[in-house]
């Protein structure tokens, strides 16, 4: 409480009214700005000791103490008043000053107010019960009044300057403005917190939006380019931090053909979690026993699955993946995959039509006409090339003869040769032209080198090449070549490209029924077939490979020249043959030739 | 089995919600409310955890979409829901799995979102949706209005149980919160509940609010 008994002199208010009011308006804003206003004027005025900053709440109506000095917190704030109510009531109801200067005017002004807020009041004092003098100023200006100001004196001999009320009255406008200003200033840091939020709300939204149309340019540019699925996959790998991996509806990888980050748990497609997403084409979560989880998105083709985007990411960190560019990613390959599948259909069809025609021989002049636009001229040279799965139904899916057929491709293109490459059931037919002009020994010199190309790519298949033929209506000639080169690389399995012209005397024996081969062979080795006699027909068998020649022939057999002898001549006495005599010698290199033909 | 209409009212920027089930207490799964923060309603095959979690997601200043797919992803059992959000800035966003029954669907507006399933028609959302903009008064009146079109046209189509109207204004002061947790006519109940007794605190909850921090009565 202040105790100062000092008068102010009657000249001096003004100033130092002024310089309180200075020191409030330096105060906007700070945290202590109310308790500020209290403290500069009671501070400022020795007359009064103690007061109240009253602020009126809009909400509730009501005047409620926002700061005392010289009254118990506790008490004092629990003093709301109704406008009218005691001296700080009745100046904010009458908008005029309230100035009682003798202790009874107060306490019958005080008297007004309801029994709750006086106990309050008696209660917070510290001094005394009631004060000898007291103000009550409304704080207004032209907009209204905000509160009141109310400040007492207890020394019953304090004298007040002839225009107190006048001068105190003068600088309320100020004070007003002042708290106006920091209600403002209040606000606006409210309201930059919120704009801060919004910023990066907005901030966060504009990235999403950024990199989706980012995301659908990229794709949509690679898309018009025709650069392929894997190219698509891998522009959209550079958006999302977490590996992906683009499969078939059966799980057979597209893309990327390189690195799969992740190996995909054993039967994924009969998950739950798989058979959701086909059911409801919407994605699912898959999570794997060491904390990875695969967020698994379906490419929807026109009414079905025809895919899986799936993303792998430590399960812990599944919240950070831009799911909505996955999925909108997905949306934009499944579009692709349509396209793709629906050029490669039509185009196929074509093909398909055109191949059938062909190697059933149903020339026409429609046909010749389709073929010239296809670039396949009646006079250049053909040839056909078949490419087979190794074991029947390994690895058999659509991509995997996709695979093939790039591959064909790609060698065709690589050697500058023209040729058009069709799916035909389970295999890849291409028929192979090379120009009339260049001449047949230039084909056949180009079809070897295409050959050994094949052979030296070694991918897991057979290609069977057929022989090169003059014209376009030749070409199921080279086809029954090729499909005959197939059976031998599938009888001999000692490599996986066949060049029909390469074939020796097994492409001879490829025309000749099995009865008839056996009954050469009964014919010609007859009773060294049985079980008893394998070890001479072995024998036999390493001679006729040596060509007679006696030193590789022990060498292979491990045994000793004299055994040798010992075995050539039981051979001879059991067939009833010379071994020397030039006819049944060729007899007898055929029959094991045959034989090695009929059982490897 | 539910329907709801959630939003935050632009002058005060108050949450709220008024929904409806053939469920007992519906009220005690949804919604979740934090004052200044957002509101997240969630039905259909319930997942009520879905609101704290997303609550922390609205606090850190994500939107109302960013929140509703962040907790999507999170959500084995997405297509089973019906989640709606609204943010602080007053953007709302919905999601309608796939697996909820039919009749089901939702719609957003601005500061507001309206969804239900196994609704009697797909009309009612449009009419609750009219009944809302077009019903002067507080947050409150306006959900309120919404619901008993939404109960007029037919609700659930499985039959009626439950009902609440909750719009939360100050953290730690409940404002508007009623409840009927079990009733042939949950919604006229709650409707009655509310007339009755929205005197009492709600008319006065700054007052009751500006006592209780004072530490007196109210008088």
């Amino acid at each position: 409480m202040n105790t100062s008994k000092t008068d102010i002199p009657n000249n001096a208010l003004y100033e130092v009214l002024s310089s309180a009011t200075s020191a409030i308006l330096n105060a906007v804003g700070q945290n202590q700005f109310l308790k500020k206003i209290l403290d500069e004027m009671i501070g400022t005025i020795p007359q009064f000791d103690s007061g109240f900053l009253f602020i009126f709440s809009e909400k509730t109506n009501k005047l409620i103490v926002k700061y005392a000095i010289g009254y118990s917190e506790e008490s004092y704030r629990k003093t709301q008043l109704k406008p009218g109510e005691g001296i700080t009531g009745l100046a904010y109801q009458m908008k005029e000053p309230q100035f009682l200067i003798t202790r009874e005017a107060v306490i019958k002004a005080m008297r007004t107010m309801t029994p709750s807020n006086l106990s309050h009041y008696i209660q917070s004092t510290i001094a005394a019960e009631y004060p000898n003098q007291t103000i009550a100023l409304p704080l207004m200006d032209d907009h209204g009044a905000v509160g009141v100001l109310t400040m007492s004196g207890h020394d019953p001999l304090a004298h007040y300057p002839e225009d107190f009320v006048k001068t105190l009255q003068m600088f309320t406008p100020v004070l007003t403005m002042s708290y106006r200003f920091h209600l403002a200033k209040e606000k606006e840091r409210y309201l930059e917190k919120e704009l801060k939020l919004t910023t990066i709300a907005l901030h966060k939204e504009h990235e999403q939006q950024q990199k989706t149309a980012d995301l659908y340019n990229e794709l949509t540019m690679l898309s018009n380019k025709k650069k392929g699925i894997a190219e698509m996959v891998s522009a959209l790998q550079t958006y999302v931090q977490a590996p992906i991996v683009l499969y078939d509806d059966l799980f057979n990888l597209i893309a990327p053909s390189q690195s799969i980050p992740v190996q995909l748990p054993p039967g994924m497609i009969s998950t739950k979690e798989v058979q959701y997403v086909i059911a409801t084409k919407k994605w699912q979560v898959y999570n794997d026993k060491k904390g990875t989880s695969i967020i698994i998105i379906p490419i929807v083709g026109s009414d079905s699955v025809i895919g899986f985007l799936l993303t792998f990411i430590e399960e812990k960190e599944i919240h950070q993946v831009n799911r909505m560019l996955l999925e909108y990613g997905a949306s934009l390959l499944s579009l692709e995959m349509i396209k793709q599948h629906s050029i490669k259909e039509a185009q196929q069809m074509i093909y398909g039509e055109l191949f059938e025609k062909v190697l059933l021989g149903a020339y026409d002049s429609q046909l010749d006409e389709q073929a010239k636009n296809l670039g396949l001229m009646p006079r250049d040279f053909y040839v056909a090339l078949i490419c087979s799965e190794l074991e029947k139904n390994s690895n058999d899916s659509r991509y995997e003869r996709e695979k093939w057929m790039k591959w064909i491709e790609g060698a065709l293109e690589f050697h500058h040769i023209k040729g058009i490459v069709t799916q035909r059931d389970q295999q890849i037919i291409a028929f192979i032209s090379f120009p009339e002009s260049g001449g047949k020994e230039s084909a056949r010199s180009s079809l070897t080198e295409l050959s050994k190309y094949l052979s030296s790519m070694n991918w897991p298949v057979f290609i069977g090449l057929g022989r090169v033929y003059d014209s376009f209506h030749d070409i199921p000639k080279s086809f029954e070549d090729a499909e005959k080169s197939l059976s031998l690389l599938r009888k001999k399995r000692t490599g996986r490209v066949h060049l029909f012209s390469d074939g020796g005397i097994n492409r001879i024996l490829l025309d000749l029924e099995r009865t008839e081969l056996e009954t050469f062979l009964t014919d010609h080795l007859g009773v060294l077939l049985t079980e008893s006699n394998q070890e001479l027909l072995g024998t036999l068998r390493v001679y006729v490979r040596n060509n007679k020649a006696l030193k590789l022939t022990t060498d292979q057999l491990m045994i000793h020249q004299n055994t040798l002898y010992y075995r050539l001549k039981r051979i001879e006495t059991t067939l009833g043959i010379m071994l020397t005599d030039p006819e049944k010698w060729f007899d007898v290199q055929l029959a094991c030739k045959i034989y090695d033909y009929l059982h490897d | 089995m539910t329907y709801s209409i959630i939003a935050r009212c632009p002058d005060t920027g108050n949450f709220g919600a008024a929904i409806a089930s053939c469920f007992p207490a519906v009220g005690a799964h949804s919604p979740a409310i934090q004052a200044d923060v957002g509101i997240i309603a969630t039905q259909g095959w319930v997942n009520p955890s879905l609101g704290g979690k997303g609550m922390h997601f609205l606090r850190d200043g994500h939107t109302a979409n960013a929140t509703l797919n962040t907790l999507l992803h999170g959500d084995p059992g997405r297509e089973l829901r019906q989640l709606a959000v609204v943010d602080r800035f007053g953007n709302s966003a919905v999601y309608t799995g796939i697996d909820n029954d039919e009749e089901k669907g939702h719609i957003i507006g601005e500061h507001y979102a309206i969804l239900g399933n196994l609704l009697a028609n797909k009309e009612m959302l449009g009419a609750m949706e009219y009944a809302f903009k077009n019903t002067e008064g507080k947050l409150q009146d306006k959900l309120l209005a919404a619901l008993v079109k939404g109960d007029q046209m037919g609700g659930d189509r499985r039959g009626k149980q439950s009902a609440i109207l909750k719009v939360v204004a100050l953290e730690g002061y409940p404002y508007v919160d009623f409840r009927v947790d079990d009733a042939e006519e949950p919604v006229l109940e709650l409707e009655q509940i509310y007339l009755k007794n929205k005197h009492v605190l709600i008319d006065r909850y700054d007052e009751w609010v500006e006592t209780i921090e004072a530490g007196i009565r109210l008088t």
